[in-house]
């Protein structure tokens, strides 16, 4: 934890962090390497993380995993309002 | 474990001899493509379902003709790469490098090209005819992903079949092809350049002449190769003195390769984003209390609109006449007892657990299906983690609550053994409702104005316990060797009702009769022959009929035997000796209760409630809830957990059963006393 780096699960939520520790070597076939950097979309305090890959892809990491991986926050985002038109069965963005 | 692994093996192969137009056909493909629903549709109804050998992971097998060519399709679990260390996904990574087959079939998800390219690039390394399979075209077009799929074909020399599982798209083709997968070709194998490893990975397939797959696995110290590897140690020490992070050297290559392909052909119109019903699930703050209240919504839907079919067909099962077709045919009294008590009373219990089943399934099912079942274990994933249930473990909970059997078989749909084998030893602590049935009578008989309130107790005790068996649980099962962190990808959130759907609760009812269907009867047959007999030999089956000839009786004498255990705690020989019968099957106990107190349902209310004191019929619900489950549910865990494992927690099961009666009982006579 020295460094600046700190458990996935302890930043904030849409921030953008650089990986530094795996916490789980799944998380290589997961494509989550050292050095990647990743978007944490939504983080639990000692709890899961869900973190969004640069392709898109949404990765879920238990507490575990999550508490193992050290990463250092490189940007924190406030989250924004969002306009969502309510469709049933269709993804909106 | 391998000498049972070699006969299947030798038996796979043996039939492959014999029978030469038999194809063999293995599924992999990576979690949550679709790929066991397009088996499902594949294959018809009838699904195969066996445990592979030595381990607790399920693999079903279909198999279909086309022709006079008859193809076997071994659907494999999901798995992300061919090295893993959780248990089901290295079932599948094991057969893929070591099985004997002939060809494989990858199922990838349109919505997701890189993963299932990552899986596609590790196959065809194999060099073994293979099929790409696009699968959820649909939803790929609706986030506007598009391939150049015939690029993509040539470019990696295999057949690819864009696919819609749900909507039969690409299914008849992949029918057709499969047929004919012994002609493919087997794709290019050298699609990922390993630089530096290259000569390595040339001279181990020489050496070993093996594939180029097997090779790479071995140089980045997959677990499955290890005795293969000891052949090669030399190669992989000069490969280490290069390359000191083989394995990351090996992934980061095969990412890259991934990466380069999607980006030749896949084009993608928009960010992907979280949906809305998403934020709303994997909120932080209220994430947790929307997933519960679902949770419990959809079942108590299911468990509502399943009672009246229940009692119908309870009511109908009453009204056939079997006890007088039976003694009209049969002169012999306990011939005819047999085939009434032992032999009907069998068949009728195991229909009586259908609706359950049927429930359960289709609970379990829409869950899985929908993609729910990870974004409810998301949020409460943290709080579970603290009383040791596995986050997914708490679906299987609540759906044992319905009835504890389906519950049990449908956590082999959970992906992780360790959490399979922890789930389906705290589901029998779960009161099911043949269990509320007792417990609603005792609270009526004895404290009818508090009756809401003393429901709610099963549930509270059942917490305790599961929370204290998890942790016991835990050191049990260590010899799973599967403590590792779980991570995965979030799958779609979809409507899953389709045919496949349906097709797969079909499919988990009919494997709750063909599995576990015989044995109940058995088992039934042989408690009836307990109640029949005693020390002095075959009491006769007047036994069932006659309180003090009950008494004489193997399972009469095990529950005097005991009544010093209950007496303590205000509750009388009859009551406790009642509760042996609850192993056949939780109603038997209210007919045994009606048969000693020599009364019917309404003056067994009477009876119970002029026996019990409030603190004793509290600590009675208490032991109820948790005692045991029936045989029925232990026979299906005994499948899961193994004997050993079912065999401790039944046996720790009636302990804390009896410790909380205890503590119910003196905390209740306290509050009794004091007010």
């Amino acid at each position: 934890m020295s460094n600046g780096h700190i458990p996935i699960n302890e930043a904030p939520s849409n921030s953008v962090v650089k990986v530094v520790k795996l916490g789980s070597e799944r998380l290589n076939d997961l494509g989550i390497m050292e050095n990647s950097i990743i978007k944490v979309v939504v983080s639990i305090p000692h709890g899961p993380v869900l973190v969004q890959r640069d392709d898109g892809a949404f990765i879920v990491l238990d507490t575990e995993a999550a508490s193992n991986t050290l990463a250092s926050v490189l940007s924190t985002q406030q989250q924004g309002k969002h306009r969502y038109r309510w469709r049933w069965g269709r993804f909106h963005n | 474990m391998f000498k049972n692994e070699f006969k299947l093996r030798l038996k796979m192969r043996t039939m492959s001899t014999q029978h030469h137009d038999t194809i063999k056909v293995v599924i992999a493909g990576i979690p949550n493509s679709g790929k066991s629903t397009l088996v499902s549709r594949i294959s018809g109804v009838f699904v195969r379902t066996a445990n592979y050998p030595g381990t607790t992971v399920s693999v079903d097998e279909v198999s279909y003709s086309v022709g006079k060519t008859r193809v076997l399709m071994v659907d494999l679990p999901g798995t992300y790469s061919l090295r893993t260390s959780m248990t089901d996904e290295a079932v599948a990574s094991k057969e893929l490098l070591l099985g004997d087959y002939d060809g494989i079939v990858v199922v990838g998800s349109a919505l997701n090209p890189e993963q299932s390219l990552y899986l596609l690039v590790q196959v065809l390394e194999l060099g073994k005819p293979t099929i790409f399979v696009l699968n959820m075209m649909d939803l790929a077009r609706r986030r506007r992903v598009h391939y150049n799929v015939e690029a993509m074909s040539k470019t990696l020399g295999v057949t690819i079949i864009p696919a819609v599982a749900v909507g039969d798209e690409g299914l008849r083709e992949l029918k057709t092809t499969v047929v004919k997968i012994r002609e493919l070709k087997t794709g290019i194998t050298n699609i990922v350049n390993y630089g530096k490893l290259e000569k390595h990975i040339s001279t181990i397939m020489n050496t070993l002449g093996v594939s180029r797959g097997i090779a790479v696995e071995i140089l980045s110290g997959n677990p499955l190769l290890r005795v293969l590897s000891i052949k090669v140690s030399h190669v992989i020490e000069e490969a280490r003195r290069e390359v000191p992070n083989i394995d990351y050297y090996v992934t980061a290559a095969r990412w890259s390769t991934v990466k380069s392909l999607v980006g030749k052909f896949v084009t993608r119109e928009g960010k992907l984003t979280l949906s809305k019903y998403d934020e709303l699930f994997l909120n932080p703050k209220y994430g947790v209390l929307l997933s519960l209240l679902l949770l419990f919504t959809i079942a108590e839907v299911i468990f509502m609109v399943l009672e009246p079919l229940v009692n119908l067909m309870s009511n109908a099962l009453d009204s056939i006449p079997i006890g007088n077709f039976v003694s009209s045919y049969v002169g012999n009294e306990l011939l005819s007892s047999f085939l009434i008590n032992g032999v009907w009373n069998g068949v009728r219990i195991l229909i009586d657990f259908i609706p359950y089943v049927f429930g359960v399934s289709f609970l379990i099912a829409f869950l899985e299906d929908s993609g729910l079942i990870t974004r409810i274990a998301f949020p409460i994933e943290r709080w579970l983690r603290r009383t040791g249930i596995p986050s997914r473990g708490l679906v299987y909970l609540i759906a044992g609550s319905g009835c504890n059997i389906p519950a049990i078989m449908a956590t082999r749909a959970m992906p992780s053994t360790r959490d399979r084998v922890l789930t389906v030893l705290m589901i029998p602590y779960i009161p099911c409702t043949a269990r509320f049935a007792i417990i609603a009578l005792i609270a009526a008989a004895v404290m009818p104005h508090l009756i809401g309130v003393v429901v709610v107790i099963p549930y509270v005790v059942a917490f305790i316990s599961i929370s204290i068996v998890s942790r016991i649980s835990r050191v049990h099962v260590r010899f799973i060797n599967e403590n590792t962190p779980y991570t995965y990808e979030l799958p779609p959130l979809v409507v899953p009702l389709h045919k496949a759907f349906t097709k797969k609760i079909w499919h988990y009812t009919h494997d709750f009769i063909s599995r576990a269907g015989v044995l109940i009867i058995v088992f039934i047959m042989m408690t009836w022959l307990l109640s029949v007999s005693g020390p002095r030999g075959l009491v006769g089956p007047e036994a069932l009929a006659n309180p003090s000839v009950l008494t004489e009786t193997w399972l009469g004498i095990v529950g005097k035997a005991l009544a010093p255990l209950f007496n303590p705690i205000g509750i009388p020989w009859q009551i406790s000796a009642s509760l042996v019968y609850g192993y056949i099957f939780k109603e038997v106990v209210l007919g045994t209760l009606a048969l000693f107190y020599g009364t019917e349902k309404g003056g067994l209310l009477y009876a119970i409630g002029s026996t019990l004191t409030p603190a004793s019929s509290l600590a009675l619900i208490t032991f109820i809830t948790l005692y045991s489950p029936c045989i029925a549910t232990l026979i299906v865990e005994r499948k899961i957990a193994g004997l050993r494992l079912t065999a401790i927690n039944t046996i720790l099961q009636f302990i804390i059963a009896l410790i909380l009666a205890y503590a119910v009982f003196y905390i209740a006579s306290f509050i009794q006393v004091i007010t």
